[in-house]
């Protein structure tokens, strides 16, 4: 594990993804939902993913885990995604043999509502021994007792849990046993997507303990697509704010929360309301106007109509992705100074 | 000040099962005033009740026993309705508004289509053209804008925050004197949330209408509210009401303590680091066994002793003005920060 942090440690992301575009084919023309689309996931960190419904961060995922429906098109661009041997895999150019390989037991995923994907008819214990059989990776002295160790490490208690069917666990519960079934399989790289939506404050709290806890013992690379600002302040190391399909900022959480740079991130940050606002004596701010239509979206830069810093080019031509500190970018003509990435 | 709608000791029981044998209690003895022209939040995790009370309180929901008033005069009463004409010539003016914008508009038919049947039943005088001014003011109070654009359009052409907007258009027809506007900003972009809100807080300035405002979302809720009343509630129950900036101030319920805490907040207060659950007792080994109580929060509360079996639905300590808690140590409550708030700081 030692190894593995020193070589994570300041080189090659996990997973880098250079303008990746998709679009869904509909009756009406395509819906640009991920139009150039570069980021670099590290190695060992948790990257958050947030953006408003309907900018694009779930067909993302499933852009470079290539699940897509039917009327998906991937456009261009490439996922290399670095395994733990040393290789590398172009998740774009990848096969169904190779990715199929690769789910599970390489990237793992646990979309939205995961928690009610549990088959009604199996145990808990049941499930675990079905996924590992499936991939392979069953063993008859050792992994009853990883599942039991996984089950703790969620925080559900093995002697009672095992031995329950999906309807006697709460919504909380169901959504860790879902997490441990995940990483029972040990991947290197860990997706969830909204994975606090559907929790009341407490089982959220709890939630947000655990993934700290997973991620700090298993050192593996997290990514977490969410709406939730305040989740993300807690519990990512990385932020990428996407917006109408593109990334408009990616950064440190601290940097990104104590100073955001994009019109649109610092906007977003600032219309959230929250019980701490009393204490700070803040007043949220609405961000004017609505989110746009993929169908067709504005030329130039995709926040202009509702920015107030914007000028003249910012209608006419999309800007680039500026890195004006080390490891911070920020899609924005604003930072022209800056170097391009 | 007068109260628009007022529930008095009201309870809803749920009866389901092949021989309705299994009993839900939905709410437990609530009594609460819609004040005139006045906002109120209602604040709680799902299963809380909320919802049955929004509908308790504009006669949509019979509740099982206890009042429901409008305007002073009671019109419902242990599950009938006491004043029938009273009642259905004003059951109109007490209109709900749906969580999901994405259903509660039918999507065969265009903006106008959706409001105009509306306005030829409740705004029989208006001519044609006047009909059509009409439509297009709703639509500019709701900030539809440039309204001739959205006149034509149908809801999928609409952004959620866009539907909601046109769902509150919908409502405002009847000039309500109540509007339950139930969960409308959950399913809403973050990013708009506060201009709905922003556009409640305007209608009841404007038109003296009164909203309450039912979210599971405190911060919201709180940012509605500002300091007219919220409720906060917990499996059938007001554990705690008051001015909405003084219960987050200066909560005085250990529920509300707890939620507080727990919540994750955006602000960059002190270096980011996940906290673990605060003011709640997890394990089943470390709670009390030997105390029942009434309390709602009793599973869970870390304070929780003999004094508390003493409890009943309706004792609730004065704690400030107009300030309640449900809880039998109001008052007395340890000294309490969240536990998000560095200490340098509040």
């Amino acid at each position: 594990m030692s190894d593995e942090l020193k070589s994570g440690e300041g080189l090659k992301p996990k997973l880098a993804l250079r303008n990746l575009r998709m679009e869904y084919l509909v009756r009406e023309g395509s819906i640009k939902a991920v139009s150039g689309v570069t980021l670099f996931i590290d190695e060992g960190k948790i990257t958050a993913i947030v953006g408003e419904s309907g900018s694009g961060k779930t067909s993302l995922v499933e852009t470079f885990l290539k699940i897509l429906p039917k009327n998906a098109r991937i456009r261009g661009g490439e996922a290399l995604l670095r395994l733990s041997n040393g290789g590398e895999v172009d998740l774009v150019k990848a096969d169904e043999r190779t990715m199929g390989r690769l789910r599970g037991k390489v990237i793992g995923y646990i979309p939205q509502g995961a928690q009610n994907s549990l088959n009604p008819v199996l145990t808990v214990e049941q499930h675990f021994v079905e996924t590992l059989k499936n991939h392979g990776l069953w063993d008859q002295e050792s992994s009853v007792s990883e599942i039991r160790s996984m089950l703790s490490l969620v925080r559900l208690d093995p002697d009672t849990v095992l031995k329950k069917y999906p309807f006697e666990l709460s919504g909380g519960m169901k959504q860790r046993v879902v997490i441990a079934l995940t990483m029972v399989l040990k991947p290197e790289l860990v997706i969830l997507d909204e994975p606090t939506s559907a929790l009341d404050v407490f089982s959220q709290r709890v939630l947000l303990n655990i993934l700290s806890n997973v991620s700090m013992q298993y050192r593996n690379t997290m990514v977490l697509i969410t709406h939730d600002i305040p989740v993300v302040a807690e519990l990512a190391d990385r932020v990428a704010v996407l917006y109408a399909g593109t990334v408009v900022e990616v950064g440190d959480t601290y940097e990104i929360f104590k100073e955001p740079l994009h019109p649109y991130t610092s906007m977003l940050i600032s219309a959230i309301p929250s019980v701490a606002d009393i204490y700070v004596k803040r007043i949220p701010k609405p961000v004017p106007g609505e989110p746009p239509s993929l169908l067709n979206p504005p030329p130039g830069c995709k926040f202009h109509p509702r920015c107030p810093y914007a000028v003249e080019k910012c209608r006419t031509s999309e800007p680039p992705l500026y890195e004006p500190k080390k490891g911070r970018f920020v899609k924005c003509w604003l930072y022209s100074g800056g170097e391009k990435l | 000040m007068s109260h628009v709608a007022s529930v008095k000791n009201v309870s809803k029981v749920y009866t389901r099962g092949v021989f309705r044998k299994r009993l839900i209690q939905a709410l437990m003895s609530i009594s609460l005033e819609v004040p005139d022209k006045g906002l109120i939040s209602l604040v709680g995790e799902s299963g809380s009740g909320k919802t049955t009370l929004g509908k308790i309180l504009v006669g949509l929901t019979m509740p099982t026993s206890g009042e429901l008033s409008w305007k002073g005069t009671t019109v419902i009463k242990d599950g009938k309705i006491t004043q029938r004409d009273i009642y259905l010539a004003n059951r109109h003016k007490f209109v709900y508004v749906h969580q999901d914008p994405y259903t509660a508009l039918n999507p065969s038919k265009n903006v106008k289509n959706i409001l105009e049947p509306v306005i030829r039943r409740y705004k029989k005088h208006l001519s044609d053209a006047d009909r059509f001014r009409y439509i297009k003011e709703l639509l500019e109070e709701v900030g539809l804008v440039p309204a001739e654009y959205f006149v034509d359009k149908y809801p999928h052409h609409l952004s959620g925050g866009m539907r909601q907007r046109l769902s509150l258009a919908r409502a405002l027809i009847v000039d309500p004197h109540l509007i339950v506007a139930d969960e409308v900003v959950s399913m809403v972009d973050p990013s708009i949330r506060v201009s709905l809100i922003n556009l409640l807080k305007k209608i009841v300035e404007s038109r003296g209408t009164s909203i309450v405002f039912i979210s599971h979302d405190l911060g919201a809720a709180v940012y509605a509210a500002g300091d007219s009343p919220m409720y906060v509630m917990l499996r059938g129950l007001v554990v705690e009401s008051g001015p909405a900036n003084e219960i987050i101030y200066r909560p005085e319920h250990p529920y509300t303590r707890a939620l507080i805490s727990n919540i994750p907040v955006p602000l960059v207060l002190s270096e980011r680091k996940v906290r673990g659950l605060d003011g709640v007792i997890e394990s089943e080994s470390a709670r009390s066994p030997n105390v029942s109580s009434l309390c709602p929060f009793s599973q869970m509360c870390p304070l929780l002793d003999a004094e508390c079996s003493s409890l009943t639905p309706g004792s609730y300590m004065k704690v400030g003005p107009n300030h309640y808690s449900l809880c039998v140590k109001a008052g007395k409550l340890p000294r309490w920060r969240p536990s998000w708030l560095p200490a340098a700081s509040g």
